[in-house]
Parts: C-alpha cells; sequence; structure tokens
C-alpha cells in the first residue's frame, strides 16, 4: 500500500486517521507531531485552536496497471542503484530484500 | 590543470582541518564525556540547557514518534532522567553539527542532501547496534558523520573536489574511487583526521576511517554497522539523487550481520517510518 499525504478539511477527518504533518498553532508551537494517530479528543482540541485543516498520510491503492508500471519503475531504479554491484553476494541480497519491501508497499 | 597538482597529504589535509570553523565548546565537550560512564549528568543537563536553540530542538526530537514517549517532555533534565544521557547526549551533538554546518545557498541543495544520507545512516545505524548489542548513540552519531570528510573536503578544497565531481561524471565510478584517483586520498581518511582533530572517542574516529573498508574482527562493531548502514542509506535512495551509486559492500561483513529476511523489512520500514520527522527537527 502506497502512502500519499492529502490535505483534508477538519470536519472530515474519521478518528484513527494518521498525520502526515505535525499541526502548529499560530506561534509555531507544535499541537501534534507528524506520524500521530488522530483522536475523537484532539480532533475536538484541533478545532477549538481554529485547526481547519489537516495534513493526512492516506494509504492509495493502485490499479494492476499503475502498479505494474511502479514495479517497473522500482527495478530500474535499483537496478541503476546497484550498478556497481555486480557479481558482489551481499549487494545482490540487499537489492533483493528491498524490490521485495517496495513491493510489499504498494 | 594536470591532475599531480591536485594531489594531496594528510599534512595538507590536517591544515585545511585546522582553517575550518571551530565546534562550539559545548559540543566537544559532550563529545568527550560521550564514552565516559562517570559523566556528571547534572552538569551535562545544564550545559545543553544553556542553549536555548539546542535545547528546543532537543526537546522537539524527544518528543517526535521516534522515541514512542506518551508523556511530554519539557526539560532536558526530564529528557535525560526519561531517554537517558547517552541519547541526550548524542541529539545535541547532532543538532550542533547540523547547524554548524550550514552554508550558504550555493551549496545548500547539496549540503541538504549530504545530512539526508547522514541522518537515513545514523537512524539504520542504531537499528543495527541495538540488535549486535553496541552503544545505540554512538552509532547514530557515527552514522550521522560517517561521511564528514567529505564536507572537510569540499570546504577545504574546493576546487580539488570539483576536478573529483569532474572526474567521477566522466566515469560514473564509486565517489571514493574518484577521490583516491584524483587526490591520492578519501573521505573516510579524512573523516578520521578531523573527528581525531575534535577529539572525538577513538573508536568513532576509527569507524569513521574504515566506513568503506571495515576490518574483518570488527564486523558486528561499529565499523561494520557504519559500513553497512552507508550501502543500507544509499540504496533506501531518500534523496532519489541522479548519480546516486550503492558502495561496494563488503560480503563478509554482510554475512556476519546475519540479518533475518523479515529483520531487514522491518528494518527498511523503521528507517522509512522515521526518516521525515528527524529530518524536518535537525535540518
Amino acid at each position: 500500500m502506497r502512502i500519499e499525504r492529502k490535505q483534508v478539511p477538519i470536519d472530515d477527518v474519521a478518528p484513527g486517521s494518521t498525520l502526515a504533518d505535525e499541526v502548529c498553532d499560530a506561534s509555531g508551537h507544535v499541537l501534534l507531531p507528524g506520524g500521530a494517530l488522530i483522536t475523537e479528543a484532539a480532533l475536538a482540541s484541533l478545532r477549538r485552536r481554529g485547526v481547519d485543516q489537516l495534513w493526512l498520510a492516506v494509504p492509495v491503492r493502485l490499479d494492476d496497471a499503475a502498479q505494474e508500471a511502479e514495479v517497473q519503475r522500482i527495478e530500474a531504479r535499483l537496478a541503476y542503484l546497484f550498478r556497481d554491484c555486480g557479481g558482489n553476494t551481499a549487494a545482490d541480497d540487499l537489492k533483493l530484500r528491498l524490490l521485495s519491501y517496495r513491493r510489499s508497499q504498494l | 590543470m594536470n591532475e599531480e597538482n591536485l594531489r594531496l597529504d594528510v599534512e595538507r589535509v590536517l591544515s585545511g582541518i585546522n582553517a575550518l570553523p571551530s565546534l562550539p565548546a559545548s559540543v566537544t565537550e559532550l563529545l568527550s564525556s560521550i564514552d565516559d560512564p562517570d559523566a556528571d549528568t547534572a552538569a551535562i543537563a545544564r550545559r545543553i540547557a544553556r542553549d536555548q536553540g539546542l535545547t528546543t530542538r532537543i526537546l522537539r526530537v524527544a518528543n517526535s514518534p521516534f522515541y514512542g514517549q506518551s508523556h511530554r517532555i519539557a526539560s532536558i533534565a526530564d529528557a535525560v532522567i526519561v531517554l537517558g544521557l547517552r541519547s541526550v547526549r548524542a541529539l545535541a551533538v547532532a543538532a550542533s553539527f547540523t547547524s554548524v554546518f550550514k552554508v550558504g545557498a550555493d551549496a545548500e541543495a547539496e549540503l541538504k542532501a549530504f545530512w539526508q544520507h547522514g541522518i537515513s545512516a545514523a537512524l539504520c545505524a542504531r537499528l543495527l547496534a541495538v540488535r549486535v548489542g553496541v552503544p545505540a548513540e554512538e552509532a547514530f552519531i557515527g552514522g550521522l558523520l560517517h561521511d564528514i570528510g567529505r564536507v572537510a573536503l569540499v570546504v577545504s578544497f574546493p576546487r580539488h573536489m570539483a576536478a573529483v565531481v569532474a572526474y567521477r561524471r566522466e566515469r560514473d565510478c564509486q565517489p571514493i574511487d574518484a577521490e583516491n584517483a584524483v587526490l591520492g586520498l578519501d573521505h573516510a581518511l579524512v573523516g578520521r583526521l578531523m573527528t581525531e582533530r575534535w577529539r572525538f572517542p577513538s573508536s568513532l574516529c576509527t569507524a569513521i576511517g574504515s566506513h568503506h573498508a571495515p576490518p574483518a574482527d570488527a564486523y558486528r562493531q561499529l565499523p561494520g554497522i557504519l559500513h553497512l548502514s552507508n550501502a543500507i542509506a544509499c540504496a533506501l535512495d531518500f534523496g532519489n539523487e541522479p548519480t546516486a551509486m550503492v558502495p561496494r559492500l563488503v560480503p563478509a561483513c554482510w554475512e556476519a550481520m546475519a540479518l533475518s529476511w523479515d529483520e531487514t523489512q522491518r528494518l527498511f520500514a523503521d528507517v522509512e517510518a522515521q526518516f521525515g520527522e528527524i529530518c524536518d527537527i535537525l535540518l
């Protein structure tokens, strides 16, 4: 599952969503850190402080064609990054594990 | 200019290092106490707390999901109690370095990429260190600063490094090979000289100096951890640099770490999850 940042009006945010970026008040104080899970109480508190939009980390599901294109892009990039590692068993292993990790995130 | 003129030796490098801005006294004091188990905790906390900018950044990191604390940490003294002196000291050193080496706008993008690679290697090194029982915060600093020799070279010998960049562009080789071919020495050696000059703990100086070629008896110690972290951080590709190249791995070092498949998947996920947050705070 791929994660994207999306700006959402606070009234459309469901409890249990994940913040992509930290939320600060007008004077720059951090109210909630990036990555925080948003609770009902946090939503109420943010509304009281006049926050009306939040940047959320939203999972996005790709369709089959887009997923295939993304896998090809990842494979090509890894091949490029590891271009000086031909015949290196450790690098081959690392590359394989990373490819598997990237695929698991799609 | 022919390549002969661009050779550097240790003596010239040392005089270049001496001309660099020195570290704030607070940082050198923190560093010198880093491997001292009997260090005076209260005195160190007071010293950090005197620097307001540093305090703010440390508290932001301490309260970030990176440390997973449920209660808000409001002071350096609290941070020392909750996270431990080692963590606070490592954060102070990390935050100081990223602010000391803020360069003018011309090199800003380059320097940002440098610190991004350092931070991803630092996160990786910290996780590997926990796995093999090496002090995690020393590994974090080592990961952050493993390429610091490159900064010294760029700042002190810009003409030389421009030739290294040109050499590398022409051949698409490893950066360290370009350095050795043009300068006759590389950033790992310069990093060791620089950290020795700054009186880092000797284990850190050695590990920074050998991160491209860790000795066989140190694969599961700091040198091996930095070697693997450098490669993994590069492979995770945070900077998406057009000319990025994963450094050559020492297969025996990778095997000695003996990471299971699941451990690597968790490592990748943890480093990616923490990266953005730590960059926001430190850069």
